[in-house]
């Protein structure tokens, strides 16, 4: 009996043994580095495709326009990503691009034909960016490499007259605003009823700025008016005030502390040793991870910013040619999100015009979108990093990455909603606030503008001839 | 069911399994790196071909991974008023007590001269070659002056990706053509030594958290020390 109780105490005594080794070597970091999360690397391995990860930045979503805008005489639609509407318009629409720039017909036309085209049976699309059109022949999956080289980003694909059986897209040089006709085959009907189905609003909603003068500034029909500001002529103006989601953002990176399992997938994205990287931490509770030839930064205001020391260190994109660097890079946010949040859609969009199609070094900016409407990025200037004005920044120089910088947050609705201001409203708010000094708008697009943090409001946002963004708020 | 054989069996088990985890708990942090004799005889005698003298018996054959910790730098400006007249036989102990008064432990102290004496911090018994202060004597006020790094986190697991730290070896023929290597003054060598150190970083603000990563320290024979980073063998710097 007594041999008995020695045993069980022993047994006993070897278990207690056990958990606690094990308890010590799981909780005092001695098994894994800092940021590993034992029980998400479980639920990774034994999740079985819980949701499919979502990005609207690929090489086939940068292919997908910015808006269409359906004409039909006296009816007229605007349609934005995302929706069955705007996915079944803009996929026909991407292929009769594609045939246009294709095209060996191609025959300039003057300012006049594109606006009458417009005030057709018409489709007008437009870019969020002006890109090479060879390059753009790329995107939309065509092989072509001898195609015309000229920046685009505007197009108008109109039914045409009754005559011939193709339709004409219209390319419009966003440089010099020369305008190509590339007559293309097509079927008609089809393209006439998806113009009749989709153009459902009156265009008393939604006008073009021609069709309120606001292309003119001299005298017009006899009548004195004095235009403070000349807008392009396809530049749509909503005059109605419209029902609108406010969003809130969420710092997926910083609550109290920095999240440790988003830090370590960051650092292995940067390819930093995770447990060998030097961590220094600031006043402001910024991290600064240093390595023998970078730098990166984490902000509890949820920016990182990467830094190479050595320009031929930084991060390798794998490729020689512009196109190839430029989807690398596009690859390389996309990744980095879906490695950090699965689970989270990102909804991403590029910023910068893509037009040196030659080039190793560029410059490559994207903006977060909240229900297809453009979410401003406007950081100001810490004593630890400067003013940020785009959700993501990406410098790329010989083929390698050397300056990145994104503000993480994600976009939720703020489940309230409110009545937004018209673009005609927002228009002279921002003409009585400043001089536009003989700039002409050239973009009047709606933005979501940070409100009281961390809530932001929809409001307006106009590019001037001179590039510059201004939003009215 | 025979309890006693599942009994027997079960002990058996979770002793085998202890033993693992003990086994493996010593193991984990400290990785050791080692080269083999002729490694080290080969690189004393490039060393001493390029007129750096150097003898085999100081170069270590094993090396212990100390890990990595975070630290917070602390500014030491401290005078402490001895009780007692200081002499030389009091002086250190003294010094022990302004030491403790401002928390401060695990070092060792060395007489510069008279009247100075140098801290040196310690962590785990490696030497932590930037965490120092100097005890001045007068009358009797002792100053303390320096730099130390309260540890923040326990040391952890370190070096390249591997795991492992770049041996000593490498360090050692780098040092033959070090940028601060003065060839007619640090010609030889007199120890060679695993430590800690804190790489510097400077962002324009005072950091509230550093790194303490391993370190080589190489000592000349006029007492300079040239400090390398152990995981990269990059050179850090000499004091």
């Amino acid at each position: 009996m007594k041999k008995e109780n020695v045993k069980t105490y022993a047994l006993v005594l070897l278990i207690i043994c056990s958990i606690g080794l094990t308890g010590k070597i799981w909780f005092e970091e001695k098994l894994w580095p800092e940021g590993y999360n034992f029980f998400s690397v479980i639920k990774d391995k034994f999740s079985f495709g819980g949701g499919e990860f979502v990005s609207s930045l690929t090489k086939e979503t940068i292919s997908f326009p910015n808006t269409v805008i359906v004409n039909n005489v006296e009816k007229r639609s605007i349609y934005t990503d995302p929706g069955e509407a705007y996915t079944t318009i803009a996929t026909d629409a991407k292929s009769l691009i594609r045939l246009a720039l294709e095209s060996t017909s191609l025959t300039p036309v003057d300012a006049g034909e594109w606006s009458m085209a417009i005030k057709s049976r018409s489709i007008h699309v437009t870019y969020p960016v002006a890109y090479d059109s060879r390059l753009f022949l790329n995107i939309l999956g065509s092989y072509k490499t001898d195609g015309i080289s000229i920046p685009v980003k505007e197009f108008i694909i109109s039914s045409g007259d009754s005559v011939s059986s193709n339709v004409n897209v219209y390319i419009r040089n966003h440089d010099t605003s020369e305008v190509l006709k590339a007559p293309v085959k097509w079927d008609k009907k089809s393209l006439d009823d998806l113009i009749v189905m989709y153009a459902a609003d009156s265009i008393g909603d939604l006008s073009y700025s021609a069709e309120l003068n606001f292309d003119k500034t001299n005298d017009v029909d006899g009548t004195n008016v004095e235009q403070k500001v000349f807008i392009e002529p396809t530049v749509p103006i909503q005059l109605n005030r419209k029902l609108t989601n406010m969003v809130r953002s969420v710092n997926p990176l910083y609550d109290h502390e920095f999240d440790s399992d988003v830090v370590s997938h960051i650092l292995k994205q940067f390819e930093y040793n995770t447990s060998g990287a030097k961590k220094y931490t600031e006043r402001d509770n910024s991290v600064v991870y240093v390595e023998n030839y970078s730098t990166l930064k984490l902000h509890p205001n949820g920016l990182v910013e990467y830094k190479a020391i050595d320009r031929s260190k930084g991060i390798s994109l794998g490729s020689t040619d512009f196109y190839g660097n430029l989807l690398a890079c596009v690859d390389f946010v996309n990744l980095m999100w879906q490695d950090i949040f699965p689970d989270q859609p990102l909804n991403i969009n590029i910023s910068s015009d893509v037009i040196d199609a030659k080039s190793k070094s560029f410059t490559l900016t994207m903006e977060y979108f909240a229900d297809g409407i453009q979410v401003v990025t406007d950081i100001p200037q810490t004593g630890t990093h400067g003013r940020i004005g785009h959700g993501v920044e990406i410098e790329v120089y010989e083929g390698r990455i050397v300056s990145y910088k994104q503000h993480f947050a994600i976009f939720e609705p703020a489940g309230i909603s409110s009545n937004s201001v018209s673009a005609i409203d927002a228009l002279d708010e921002l003409l009585s606030r400043q001089d536009l000094n003989d700039q002409s708008i050239e973009e009047l697009y709606p933005v979501y503008v940070s409100s009281q943090a961390p809530y932001y409001l929809s409001s307006w946002a106009v590019k001037t001839s001179t590039g510059q963004s201004i939003i009215i708020d | 069911m025979n309890w006693e054989k599942v009994k027997t069996f079960l002990i058996v088990l979770f002793f085998a399994i202890n033993v693992f985890l003990v086994g493996f708990m010593l193991n984990s942090v400290k990785i050791t790196s080692s080269a083999s004799k002729t490694v080290i005889e080969d690189t004393a005698a490039i060393l001493n071909a390029n007129n750096i003298s150097i003898s085999k018996e100081i170069i270590p054959y094993s090396i212990a991974n100390p890990g990595t910790f975070d630290a917070v730098p602390i500014t030491i400006d401290h005078s402490y008023d001895s009780p007692r007249k200081l002499a030389d036989s009091n002086v250190e102990a003294q010094i022990k007590k302004a030491l403790a008064v401002i928390d401060v432990k695990n070092y060792n102290i060395h007489k510069i001269d008279d009247s100075t004496y140098s801290v040196v911090q310690k962590s785990g018994g490696y030497t932590v070659y930037d965490g120092r202060i100097t005890a001045k004597v007068e009358n009797n006020r002792i100053s303390l002056k320096g730099v130390w790094y309260k540890q923040k986190t326990k040391p952890k697991k370190s070096g390249n990706a591997d795991g492992g730290l770049v041996f000593v070896t490498g360090v050692l023929i780098d040092f033959i053509n070090n940028p601060d290597r003065n060839p007619s003054v640090h010609n030889s060598i007199s120890s060679v030594e695993v430590g800690y150190c804190v790489p510097q970083y400077d962002s324009g603000m005072q950091h509230v958290s550093v790194p303490v990563v391993a370190c080589y320290s190489i000592t000349t024979s006029d007492g300079t020390v040239f400090i390398y980073e152990a995981s990269s063998g990059e050179y850090l710097r000499n004091k």
